[in-house]
């Protein structure tokens, strides 16, 4: 417990990233003894400046940390440190391990298969579809999803993953645990910690700093299994989390795209290096040489819903872009009150979704 | 000596009469003005004993006192001139005091005894009317404007001279007929004909404006918004002579008629800029005057680019949109201007306008959400009908392009549908189905037993608000009405739902879709 607290109060200071926390660890051999090192001590430590080493020798407060580490606990927020046995076996095996990990909710669970989902932020409509689609699939084919929480992509995928009961995902934040970024993603922030947890190797309170997202993006595929990219743009972040996972030796999988599409650049280019083509949630089964027979549940197909004629007929003119009802209209030929109707009737059966007010997108 | 000449002062629209009396006394010489007077009224004193002078008649030297009574109302203007210059004279005995009783003496005197036309006029003249005056002077520059009055004869001076032979011969000359009131024709709005495509946003503007229900069009730059709001009077039903009056009593106050232009014939169309200020807005300033959302009375407020208002000012249009009636209080009194219109507001989806094309909007969820965020909750909730536009093609308004519905068969089935209204609401206070107070829905929006499970089922799948709820229902009927049915069908709560107004809780959210 003792020794628990100090790894706490190292991977808490604000100062000390990474490298440092490192260096301090090979100097001291563990964290307790870095605690009660000297400031001459400090000094022989290479890369550490004196802010730094202020910085420490202000932190050394024993009965704060007692506090601190109470409060965090009070708030639901658990600690693991590399040395004990709940840290995630994935993570150990990656270079540049975390030392320590801030949790909420819970781990992924050990010997479960994982898959991390990543894509754009700004993704299109179809997309975000996509996405949705294969979290759901993924949860509920019994394989956790990883994602970052980020708007578009990583949230989408998440948020299928909680459609089904059950289902289980992650997200590796690169801020601070204590802190939901984007803000209005807080719902999902909350319901994560039932179905899953958020994960975060930052100290508490850290903000939403760049840099720190770019780091993080190696634990989410180092918690998983394979990486699942949708939509990524040349040098778009996901393309570093795919490249991080190329390094773990996880499975890339890439939704291919149309090769005039700019939001499948990237994507298609780690295609092109090799990455496995999916088109549908069986790829990524068989990718990662997981078992399965015929029945891999999908999300309820087209065909399993009973539509009318008329309701076909304005069905098959939507797609996964927004078509607005006017264009509904000259297509049909129907009168508008009666494509007003239908409409909504699709609305209800939950085949189709509004954007906005007046414009349409098939669900997938 | 002692006389009383009369004239009219204005509060809100509304006019009350006025009494200029005089008393002339023996006393150090001297001329004071009392009576709860604003300073450009305190000043007529030596505008009144200059144009006097200038017109020709000496004063003796005496202590004159003129009093503007009721003394507790306070009185700003320029209008009280000419009766005080005519009590005076009459104090004097220049003519007789019993003449001058049954007559109200309207106008500015300049220094050289002209008369000059002021703001209001037509209030001011009616009041005159409504208190039993047989004549009314008016000046010869507001003669038009106050013709519109009839029942009083109206007399237009041009110079205090002139008033006062008249007034000593006891006769005044005939005046000339003025053929004002057919002057203007109410077709000169833009025609619907124009607006090509859009079929969607033609319905909802028709079944908006046969219900009085606020409007917000959604949509891209050059869709046609501000051109469809502009046709919106157009399709709304003659105006009776009562509402042309109660509209110019408006821009009488605001000073907006004109020679040529003095009884409002045509719906107004009042479209401010976003940069406008509350006042201009609503009414007011030291001495109030009415804003635009009066100025709109009976017509369309068109708000353009809602989200660029202040949010400030436009929440204050939220109580007086749903009275029908702008109250203003100042210190000395309470003003109330009628502010009965129809809102029809316009905004881009996001920044740049092409949301949800996202061929060509790059804008993030969140900058969307925030561009509909910058309008406040409260005001989207006063807006019953909510339509999107899209951008026009070719073939929309190339040469192959279909004849379009003119304003005038819609006006026909608007005009219809508000006159099911008018009957079916006649014990009531309100009009239209814009105003049913939830109280009241019950017994009005009766809908069929199809269309009640229909609306239930609508309601749980989408998980509307209460307040959504009231507002379908009213849609529905409006939608009924224009349809010429009784009851409320199921097609008639489907149109409803799908104008359902935006809940910026759903809009650009990737949660719900």
């Amino acid at each position: 417990m003792k020794e628990k607290l100090y790894d706490f109060w190292l991977c808490n200071l604000p100062q000390i990233g990474m490298r440092k926390r490192q260096r301090l660890l090979e100097y001291f051999g563990s964290s307790s003894e870095v605690f009660q090192g000297t400031k001459e001590q400090y000094r022989q430590v290479a890369g550490l400046r004196d802010k730094d080493i202020c910085a420490l020798l202000a932190a050394r407060d024993g009965d704060q940390l007692k506090r601190c580490y109470d409060n965090m606990v009070q708030k639901g927020i658990s600690f693991v440190s590399i040395r004990e046995e709940e840290y995630p076996k994935q993570l150990r095996q990656i270079a540049d391990a975390p030392y320590g990990l801030f949790y909420k909710g819970c781990l992924p669970q050990q010997g479960m298969c994982g898959v991390a989902i990543v894509g754009a932020r700004e993704a299109s409509f179809e997309g975000v579809q996509i996405a949705r689609k294969f979290g759901y699939e993924l949860a509920a084919n019994g394989i956790q999803v990883v994602s970052g929480m980020a708007r578009g992509v990583d949230i989408s995928a998440q948020r299928g993953a909680m459609d089904v009961p059950g289902g289980r995902t992650f997200a590796v934040l690169g801020t601070g645990i204590d802190i939901c970024y984007p803000r209005q993603h807080i719902e999902e922030y909350m319901r994560m910690q039932e179905y899953g947890g958020v994960i975060s190797e930052f100290p508490l309170h850290s903000p939403p700093l760049p840099f720190q997202f770019a780091l993080r993006n190696r634990l989410i595929s180092g918690l998983c299994d394979g990486v699942l990219l949708i939509e990524a743009k040349k040098d778009s972040g996901s393309l570093i989390t795919a490249e991080a996972g190329l390094d773990q030796g996880r499975e890339i999988f890439v939704v291919p795209g149309g090769i005039l599409n700019s939001q499948y650049e990237g994507s298609n280019g780690l295609i092109k290096q090799g990455a496995v083509p999916v088109t549908g949630i069986t790829d990524i089964l068989d990718g990662l040489g997981m078992f399965f027979d015929q029945d891999v549940i999908e999300r309820k197909k087209k065909s399993e819903v009973l539509l009318e004629t008329a309701e076909k007929i304005v069905y098959a003119i939507l797609s996964l872009e927004p078509i607005h009802v006017s264009e509904i209209v000259k297509q049909t030929g129907f009168p508008l009150q009666k494509v007003m109707e239908i409409v909504l009737a699709l609305e209800m059966k939950k085949m189709i979704y509004t954007v906005g007010n007046n414009y349409f997108v098939i669900r997938l | 000596m002692y006389s009383v000449a009369y004239c009219a002062a204005i509060r809100g629209i509304e006019g009350c009469i006025i009494q200029a009396e005089t008393d002339v006394s023996e006393g150090l010489p001297g001329f004071s003005l009392v009576g709860f007077l604003s300073s450009e009224v305190k000043e007529a004193k030596e505008r009144v004993r200059i144009a006097l002078k200038n017109s020709g008649f000496r004063l003796l030297p005496k202590k004159i006192t003129v009093n503007l009574s009721p003394a507790d109302i306070r009185k700003a203007g320029t209008g009280y001139d000419l009766a005080i210059a005519v009590s005076v004279l009459a104090a004097f005995g220049y003519f007789s005091q019993e003449y001058i009783a049954k007559i109200a003496f309207i106008g500015e005197l300049s220094l050289d005894g002209k008369i000059h036309e002021i703001h209001g006029i037509l209030p001011m003249v009616y009041t005159a009317y409504a208190a039993g005056m047989k004549y009314c002077i008016v000046p010869e520059g507001n003669y038009s404007e106050a013709m519109a009055v009839e029942g009083i004869g109206i007399i237009g001076v041009s110079g205090l001279a002139q008033l006062v032979r008249y007034l000593q011969k006891e006769t005044f000359p005939k005046q000339p007929e003025m053929v004002c009131h057919d002057g203007e024709a109410a077709e000169t709005f833009p025609d619907f004909a124009d607006v090509s495509g859009q079929a969607i946003v033609r319905r909802a503007v028709e079944v908006a404006t046969a219900g009085r229900h606020n409007l917000l069009m959604i949509g891209p730059p050059g869709s046609g918004k501000t051109m469809i709001a502009k046709r919106i009077p157009g399709i709304m039903p003659q105006m009776s002579f009562e509402e042309q009056m109660e509209i110019s009593k408006i821009y009488s106050v605001a000073g907006l008629l004109s020679k040529s232009r003095p009884l409002v014939q045509k719906r107004p169309f009042r479209s401010p800029h976003h940069t406008i200020t509350e006042k201009a807005l609503i009414g007011g300033g030291t001495v109030p005057r009415p804003g635009e959302i009066s100025l709109a009375n009976g017509g369309v407020l068109f708000l353009d680019e809602l989200g660029e208002f202040q949010r400030q000012t436009i929440d204050l249009l939220r109580q007086p949109l749903e009275e029908g009636v702008i109250n203003i209080s100042r210190i000395d009194g309470n003003y109330s201007y009628p502010a009965n219109c129809q809102l029809v507001a316009a905004t881009n989806p996001c920044r740049c306008g092409y949301f949800p094309n996202r061929k060509r909007c790059s804008c993030t969820s969140w900058e969307v959400k925030n561009y509909l965020g910058k309008i406040s909750q409260p005001m989207l909730d006063r807006m019953d009908i909510c339509v999107e536009t899209t951008p026009l093609e070719y073939d929309d308004f190339g040469p192959q392009r279909k004849e379009n519905e003119p304003s005038s068969a819609i006006r026909e089935r608007v005009a219809a549908a508000q006159g099911i209204q008018s009957e079916r609401y006649r014990k009531e206070a309100f009009f239209h189905n814009s105003q049913l107070p939830p109280a009241s829905l019950d017994t009005y929006c009766v809908l069929s037993e199809s269309a009640k499970s229909y609306l239930k089922d609508m309601f749980q799948q989408m998980s509307f608000s209460a307040r959504m709820y009231h507002k379908v229902l009213k849609v529905c009927r409006t939608i009924a009405d224009l349809a010429g049915s009784v009851n409320i069908e199921k097609e008639h709560v489907a149109e409803a739902v799908f104008y359902r107004s935006i809940d910026k809780k759903y809009w650009g959210n990737e949660r719900m879709w």
